[in-house]
């Protein structure tokens, strides 16, 4: 078989299909809305999601800090945007909430592996939610997006507290 | 197991629909879902557990039966969803056979033995341990022949036992491919089968009785051949082994194949011995129409443009001067021999997704997904099987043997030869992302970078005016609707596996459109995009743009990974670019 030539004299590509909106969107959809089924059906765990508005491809998700680290108390605001080929590529994810975080960014992009290439199609809205929770707790200071974060997390605990704080509570600083 | 929950398929949290086992590790899904799963580039990870597998999947019709008889009404409604989705995308999963000499029962719970008899012509026993291999079928786990030791004669098969102990005595790294060989059909796996958990689970629930003995016998023995194993790998340094599936499948050992009779012959009255006798045949020494030595097939040189490219790379010195040779290093390695990669195409035989090596593909099959053999299966005879997408391959079609072609994604691949796959895949798209994405990477000093992202919008919108025709053109235009933040679709699209219509590879147009004319010191030559650049082909006319463009690309990942923080793709990207 080949995808390429198949691509090339499939007729059911002949239409050029829309680009923003999914193909198989079908498939997609019922995906999400089981995944949906599942996570209100499973509250807790301090993570939660919901889709943004009328469009399944949206979602926001929220994170609470995890008990014991310098993110509790604070809830985190993410956005989830999924594409069409979802669950075989994984959704767009960043903070909506200013974080400070040696793997996330000022724009809220979160330097996470299984969101990039290491992601699997057996992971989902709970995991990734769950994954960037445990991320928060235990950041991976070794590839950082923001390096400041990433040198004050090994070096000064109480400074990082309060930028922490200082960054959820307020604007993103300049 | 006899709920609907224990078979929903993990990636589309459905029931399974024509279930389809990575043989590789024994998960099962959707016969699409894991074919969605897998890469067009390399070899693919269980969604599960990430072991790795490089077949196309195949359903297997003992799980099949059994999941359409016991949940009638779930599994009706599945194949009319999934038929839908096929009409749609223009592609078939082949319908499975019956197996096994029972038809299935007349309601749910009804189940004997004898519906889940091993598929092995020696054994026919209810499956123990049960492994379902790349072709569907499913068979003791000790069935197979190089599993097999002291288990197998116990059974009172001896020609079981010697197929075990002569492919045990052999050491060389061909005849462990042999050994994962379907006892029903000779379809050689490249690596070990695993027992499909779910599936033995199932048996043990339905009958208890019935499996509890043979699998106490069965775990004495495999204590025994553990321990005989590790004195074989004590006493052999491991090549084929260590060196892990992929290297097996681009060593290919084509005389090998050779000498497996087509799955015709009678499988009870084969003799395994001879097998081990002729590792000298010489593989070009098909008989099939078509059939080219595959020499002549798999070497091809460097088109002159090229190579003149390369040249005058070489030629500037310094970090140019290393790339570029580094970059024909790798090329000429990669399109000569048996390490070229099909991207996207996979083996209608044996299913190998992509191909490695030689690929033959059928001039008659008049489905748009086509028929394609690798250059084993061609060798073996196995051109008169019908496609795993169901296609009509009749033994009468011509088939031919497609030269290679050096493709953008080849290009990228010989350039960070370390990287993975995926991990390329990322660094494409950070770097051809919109302005917006790219200004927050840092990689370069500021003013260079914002003077290149400049440049890049202006490409693309001078693309979207030029070609509204053009799809990669249509896509940009899209990603600008879409907001800054959106990744290249064009780029995401191009991993995709076979199901999607829309998967191509990314084509040069989509490099050319993205590249900063003034870096290239070739201004003049701003041109269409010409017809061959749709299957992504780097041929004449485009290859020094489409060269500039992805040397950049690649001088952009080699400075980051240096200089600090890199987006996304993180430690693992920065860190093996350098």
């Amino acid at each position: 078989m080949n995808t390429a030539a198949r691509t090339a004299a499939s007729p059911a590509k002949g239409g050029a299909p829309d680009a923003s909106r999914p193909l198989d969107t079908g498939a997609v959809t019922k995906r999400l809305q089981q995944e949906l089924m599942s996570l209100m059906a499973s509250s807790g765990d301090g993570v939660s999601a919901f889709p943004a508005g009328d469009s399944l491809f949206d979602w926001v998700g929220t994170i609470n800090g995890a008990e014991g680290t310098a993110y509790e108390g604070c809830t985190f605001r993410l956005s989830l945007r999924f594409t069409s080929e979802y669950p075989f590529k994984p959704p767009a994810v960043r903070f909506e909430t200013p974080c400070f975080h040696p793997n996330v960014d000022t724009y809220g992009n979160i330097c996470l592996d299984i969101l990039k290439d290491k992601w699997s199609a057996a992971y989902s809205v709970k995991t990734i939610l769950q994954s960037i929770q445990s991320l928060l707790a235990d950041p991976n200071v070794d590839s950082p997006l923001n390096a400041h974060a990433a040198k004050l997390w090994a070096v000064n605990d109480a400074e990082y507290r309060a930028l922490v704080q200082k960054t959820y509570a307020g604007p993103r600083p300049a | 197991m006899l709920d609907p929950e224990d078979w929903r398929c993990p990636t589309c949290l459905d029931l399974a629909y024509k279930p389809a086992v990575n043989s590789a590790c024994g998960h099962v899904f959707c016969f699409w879902c894991l074919h969605k799963a897998m890469s067009p580039y390399a070899p693919s990870a269980c969604p599960i557990c990430r072991a790795q597998y490089t077949n196309l999947p195949a359903i297997c019709p003992k799980l099949h039966q059994f999941l359409a008889c016991q949940f009638p009404e779930t599994y009706a409604a599945r194949r009319q969803e999934t038929e839908e989705e096929e009409e749609e995308i223009g592609a078939q999963s082949p319908e499975p056979q019956a197996s096994g000499p029972l038809p299935p029962p007349a309601a749910p719970g009804q189940w004997r033995p004898q519906h889940f008899l091993c598929d092995s012509p020696r054994c026919g026993r209810l499956l123990c341990r049960p492994a379902v291999l790349i072709c569907g079928h499913a068979v003791c786990r000790d069935c197979l022949p190089g599993s097999s030791g002291s288990g197998a004669s116990s059974q009172g098969t001896p020609a079981a036992a010697t197929a075990a102990s002569s492919s045990l005595a052999s050491s060389s790294p061909g005849s462990a491919r042999g050994a994962y060989e379907c006892p029903a059909c000779r379809l050689a796996a490249r690596q070990p089968p695993a027992v499909c958990k779910q599936l033995a689970d199932l048996l043990g629930e339905l009958f208890a009785e019935e499996s509890r003995r043979p699998e106490a016998e069965a775990q004495a023995a495999q204590e025994a051949r553990q321990a005989e194993e590790q004195a074989a790998a004590a006493a052999s340094t491991g090549t084929a082994a260590a060196q892990g599936v992929n290297a097996g499948a681009a060593k290919g050992h084509p005389g090998l194949a050779l000498q497996t009779p087509p799955p015709s012959a009678s499988p009870a009255g084969d003799q395994p011995e001879p097998q081990e006798q002729q590792p000298e045949a010489a593989p070009g020494g098909s008989s099939q129409p078509g059939g080219q030595p595959p020499a002549q097939a798999a070497q091809q040189s460097l088109s002159p443009s090229l190579t003149s490219a390369l040249r005058r790379r070489q030629a500037e010195g310094g970090a140019q001067q290393a790339m570029a040779e580094r970059l024909e290093q790798s090329l000429r390695r990669m399109t000569a021999g048996e390490e070229y990669v099909w991207h996207g195409v996979g083996c209608d035989g044996c299913g190998q997704y992509p191909i490695q090596g030689r690929r033959h593909k059928c001039l008659d099959c008049p489905e748009a997904i086509g028929f394609d053999l690798c250059g084993a299966c061609m060798d073996r005879g196995l051109s008169d099987i019908v496609g795993r997408f169901n296609q009509r391959h009749t033994p009468e079609h011509r088939m031919r043997s497609v030269r290679p072609r050096i493709t953008a994604m080849h290009m990228l691949k010989a350039a960070n030869p370390e990287l993975p796959m995926e991990q390329l895949m990322w660094l494409l798209e950070m770097a051809l992302a919109p302005e917006g994405e790219e200004g927050e990477e840092g990689e370069e000093a500021g003013q260079q970078q914002q003077q290149a992202s400049e440049e890049q919008q202006q490409q693309q919108q001078d693309g979207q005016q030029q070609g509204g025709q053009q799809q990669n053109d249509q896509q940009a235009g899209a990603a600008g609707d879409g907001g800054g933040s959106e990744l290249l679709p064009v780029l995401r699209r191009g991993p995709r596996p076979a199901y999607d219509p829309a998967a191509e590879e990314p084509s040069p147009a989509a490099y050319a459109s993205h590249q900063p004319q003034q870096r290239t010191g070739q201004q003049g030559r701003v041109q269409g995009p010409a017809g061959g650049e749709a299957e992504g082909l780097i041929d004449e006319p485009a290859v020094t743009e489409v060269h500039v463009a992805l040397e950049r690309l690649l001088l952009h990942s080699g400075t980051g990974s240096d200089s600090g923080p890199s987006s996304g793709s993180g430690s693992d990207a920065g860190g093996g670019s350098s």
